[in-house]
């Protein structure tokens, strides 16, 4: 593991089988992420960017690939790997904050118990109750809950209340990488303004590391330091926010920051026309996976799979990536 | 109603009658379309949107209490009042789906499991254009290749769970479009499908609306698809219309506080990094037993106090084709709207 990282992720595999089908939903996966940082992973529906967020917590067992993960006492550590005595202790540093507000907390629960819960799990005999309802109080004073309505159900708090408990349950054990699931996909504009905020305060605050995962481009360019793209269960594209951006190298890339809508009826934007749509993941093309839709398509890439390699400080899987100019956002303005 | 308008909504007002007391979810809306033009009707969820545009068709739920007028111009008929209609009378059929009709936010949910998609095109087919069966699969054929269904005649007949998302949400605008409506509504067309099969979805209702020349009502909470969709766009707050204007003004220059704040909460793509968003403060207030305010007084950072606070601002004229409803505004008309309602307070508090 190299120093400045906190969390790397290689070559992580998941497959799921079903009855005869094999679908590889992560292929071949890896980066790495400095503390402190937000990554964030776009891509369409179905591209494996849950799975993958999914994999690194451990909430699946991935097929194969390593995690390693700089714990809060500095152990170097393989996150997939560890054993269940020590799982229990480290399981807490990364925890989860999901999309949907509505059904990811439980109706019978009141908010109070929702957001202990982590603690009870960790914590049990190790804290008293009182001093778990004290730290339940003060972060859901940090996420901007009304402690008054705290033993209440999760019924009477709307959108944005509800994924600020959320992420009050999330952070309770002091975790040190948080995965946000799509995690302000399902709300209102202003609301979802008001979250990544306090998302952004709270990163401030606790030194957290986000992994971001998200099909809202605008989102993500807002909050994250770096982006990864992902097509059909693997990462084509990883890079500094701005200059992935700015300048894509994989034609994948291209076409989804094409098809953003911007909201400046000044800015119109050529979109870049997709051949077809996105494969059967249980039945993927060969070679490059994107060849099939992509414009700048030659034999090497029907026939190979590109590796992903770094060019210019920038992870790209595509055969052709030094060679092509493609077109970005424009901030020169 | 002018000769190039074809709808005109005029002092639309909802209420739905509850335990708790009385729901108003749409409070005096005044809109219009002309002929060929796309109308965004934006706001919040909770802001009454989508009962407006489901208001124009009579497909609210029956405990909806609606007031007011829906003027559409036909073309057969000349001017007509859609509210007075029965809603479950002939008159209202034969325009519902022939002459105006919608495509809903969910592909998924819109469509029956238990039909084919053909069955389901051609079903409005057979109802308002010939009751030959084999005439109307031609018709709904040639619309889904017109949407850009390949292998239509495969397609036809599968169900809809064969189908993706963004190819259901095709197979639905063939079914909107299938009788050459003049009005078409979207409520959220897009908002559940992946950008790049948003992008494919929203160039084909403009390819579309040329074709057919129709009026297009788009309900959206997504500023940046009304930027690509919309001429003209009316910002909804709490069931009234708070801002209302072309879509350039809109976005160059917003003058209601919530427009701004609207604008102000979205990251625009493509521009340096600000590093926080502008958040409006608070939640949408539930529409029950409103006080006479500013819907928006709660939430505002430019409120008067004293006066946001016991008078409602109406939609007045700032400018051709730019209309606000804001007591702070600067400018002469809403002025005159703020002396006046200055004045009323001032006469109340006296008394």
């Amino acid at each position: 593991m190299e120093k400045d990282n906190i969390l790397e992720v290689k070559n992580l595999h998941k497959t799921f089988v079903s009855k005869k089908i094999v679908v590889k939903a992560v292929t071949d996966v890896s980066f790495s992420i400095h503390p402190g940082e937000t990554i964030g992973i776009v891509g369409e529906s179905g591209c494996g960017k849950t799975t993958l967020g999914r994999c690194i917590a451990r909430a699946y067992q991935a097929t194969s690939g390593e995690v390693w993960y700089r714990t809060m006492e500095g152990k170097e550590v393989d996150f997939l790997k560890v054993e269940k005595d020590e799982m229990k202790k480290i399981r807490k540093e990364i925890q989860m904050v999901f999309q949907d507000p509505y059904s990811s907390l439980d109706p019978r629960m009141t908010v109070l118990d929702i957001i202990k819960e982590p603690l009870r799990a960790n914590y049990k005999g190790i804290m008293s109750d009182k001093e778990m309802n004290a730290k339940v109080m003060d972060i859901a004073n940090k996420v901007g809950l009304n402690t008054t309505y705290l033993k209440r159900y999760p019924h009477a708090f709307s959108g944005g209340q509800r994924q600020r408990i959320g992420i009050a349950r999330a952070l309770v054990v002091d975790p040190k990488i948080v995965i946000c699931d799509e995690a302000v996909s399902a709300l209102d504009v202003s609301v979802q303004a008001q979250v990544i905020n306090l998302l952004k305060d709270l990163q401030r605050e606790m030194h957290l590391t986000y992994i971001f995962i998200s099909h809202d481009l605008s989102v993500v360019e807002h909050i994250s330091d770096e982006v990864g793209v992902m097509y059909l269960g693997r990462m084509v594209e990883f890079g500094k926010t701005e200059e992935l951006f700015a300048r894509p190298r994989h034609p994948y890339t291209e076409a989804l920051l094409s098809a953003v809508p911007v909201a400046d009826p000044k800015i119109e934007i050529e979109r870049i026309q997709l051949k077809g749509e996105i494969p059967n993941p249980a039945n993927p093309p060969s070679g490059c996976y994107f060849h099939e839709r992509c414009s700048y398509c030659q034999q090497k890439c029907e026939e190979q799979v590109p590796p992903l390699q770094m060019i210019d400080g920038r992870l790209v899987a595509c055969h052709r990536a030094e060679e092509l100019h493609l077109r970005g956002f424009d901030y020169s303005e | 109603m002018d000769d190039n308008m074809i709808l005109h909504v005029k002092d639309l007002n909802i209420s739905i009658p509850l335990h708790e007391g009385l729901l108003t979810p749409v409070r005096g809306v005044n809109f219009d379309m002309k002929k060929g033009e796309t109308v965004g009707l934006v706001g919040e969820s909770g802001c009454g949107k989508s009962l407006t545009c489901r208001a124009i068709l009579a497909i609210n739920e029956k405990k909806c209490k609606t007031s007011g007028n829906i003027l559409y111009n036909s073309d057969e008929k000349g001017e007509i009042d859609l509210l007075t209609m029965d809603p479950r009378g002939k008159d209202i059929r034969a325009i519902r789906g022939k002459e105006i009709s919608m495509i809903f936010q969910e592909p998924m949910v819109a469509f029956s499991p238990l039909y084919t998609i053909g069955n389901q095109i051609t079903e409005a087919t057979l109802l308002h254009i010939t009751k030959d069966k084999k005439k109307a699969k031609e018709i709904s054929l040639d619309v889904m290749k017109k949407v850009g269904i390949a292998n239509a005649e495969k397609r036809y007949n599968q169900y809809p769970h064969e189908f993706s998302g963004g190819m259901l949400q095709r197979a639905m605008i063939s079914m909107a479009l299938v009788c050459n409506p003049k009005i078409l509504i979207a409520d959220e067309p897009t908002t559940a499908l992946d950008v790049t099969i948003q992008a494919q979805i929203l160039e084909l209702m403009k390819e579309m609306q040329k074709d057919f020349n129709m009026g297009i009502l788009f309900i959206t909470h997504d500023l940046g698809v009304v930027a690509k969709m919309c001429d003209r766009v009316n910002v909804m707050y709490l069931g009234k219309i708070v801002e209302s204007g072309t879509t350039e003004k809109i976005y160059e220059d917003p003058e209601h506080p919530y427009t701004r704040g609207l604008m102000g909460s979205v990251h625009k793509i493509g521009q340096k990094k600000t590093e926080r968003l502008f958040s409006i403060e608070g939640t949408v207030p539930l529409a029950m037993n409103l006080p006479r305010a500013c819907g928006f007084y709660e939430r505002c950072d430019a409120r008067i106090e004293g006066l946001c606070d016991r008078a409602e601002p109406e939609l007045v004229e700032v400018a051709p084709e730019h209309s606000v409803a804001c007591f702070a505004c600067p400018h002469p008309a809403c002025k005159a709207q703020r002396a006046a309602a200055e004045e009323m307070i001032r006469r109340e508090d006296g008394r």
